[in-house]
């Protein structure tokens, strides 16, 4: 039976083995609305000599863009560095440092409140959505920027 | 109800009970922007700390979105393995209703 909340949407994803020096595996499932359907990537990250490559991420850059109303996606570790993006530079560093500092206070307050860690958090504002989702263990944020059907607005254009 | 009691509306009230009525839901709160629980099924304890986190996160992610530009904060979702919270502040009736439900249900 369809639940009323089928209308929620989330990526999730799995980076392990970050901190080790080898293979890198992201999945990545994005939930689209109205209807629960989920897609599926996955792409393998090379290391080298404990790096994560720049032809990795930005793979993983392309494919969460590849989402439906997805227009910009950032890849951020959790101090607010800024990996890869797709978006310019000055708004990378900006949505990055936020994000990163939020993403801080999500994990305090999730372990506080149900014990255990945020698998991913979305911000609905008026003009889209912002999915965030945080690794602890590799310490990577995925950010994307979704855009409403409605909206004909961008997010980050500045007034 | 003495004369001190916070009076919520009861359109709010109603919404409350059909929010609690649904599967999954293990707790609804209604707080104030300070922090303070003003309606809740959850235990006093546990309403006052979910309530004084969930203002603070709701601070933070104000002054995100107005650095990002994105425009009014609609709600926030926090996913975890098995649960969920969803956080929905009201600016101008000055109240947040959080929602705590489980995954699984």
């Amino acid at each position: 039976m369809n639940q009323p909340e089928n209308d929620m949407k989330y990526i999730n994803l799995k980076a392990k083995g970050f901190k080790y020096n080898r293979n890198l595996v992201c999945r990545l499932l994005l939930f689209n609305r109205p209807r629960l359907r989920f897609v599926r990537i996955r792409c393998k990250m090379s290391h080298e000599a404990g790096y994560l490559s720049q032809q990795a991420l930005e793979k993983v850059i392309e494919s969460v863009g590849k989402h439906k109303g997805v227009y910009g996606a950032v890849l951020s570790d959790t101090d607010g560095l800024p990996l890869q993006s797709s978006l310019p530079e000055e708004d990378t560093e900006r949505v990055a440092a936020h994000v990163a500092s939020l993403v801080g206070k999500v994990r305090s307050i999730s372990r506080e409140i149900s014990q255990e860690e945020a698998r991913s958090v979305r911000l609905e504002l008026e003009v889209g959505d912002v999915e965030i989702i945080p690794d602890y263990n590799s310490e990577i944020i995925i950010i994307a920027l979704v855009k409403r059907e409605s909206s004909t607005m961008t997010l980050t254009s500045k007034k | 109800m003495s004369e001190d009691e916070y009076v919520i509306p009861s359109v709010l009230q109603n919404t409350i009970k059909r929010l609690a009525a649904r599967r999954g839901v293990k707790g609804i709160l209604v707080c104030d922007e300070d922090g303070l629980p003003l309606q809740s099924n959850l235990p006093q304890s546990d309403a006052e700390r979910v309530s004084a986190h969930v203002s603070s996160l709701v601070k933070k992610v104000r002054s995100v979105s107005d650095a990002l530009d994105h425009g009014r904060l609609q709600s926030v979702y926090v996913e975890m393995p098995k649960s969920e919270i969803i956080i929905t502040p009201d600016e101008a009736a000055g109240f947040t209703i959080v929602v705590l439900k489980d995954r699984s249900g």
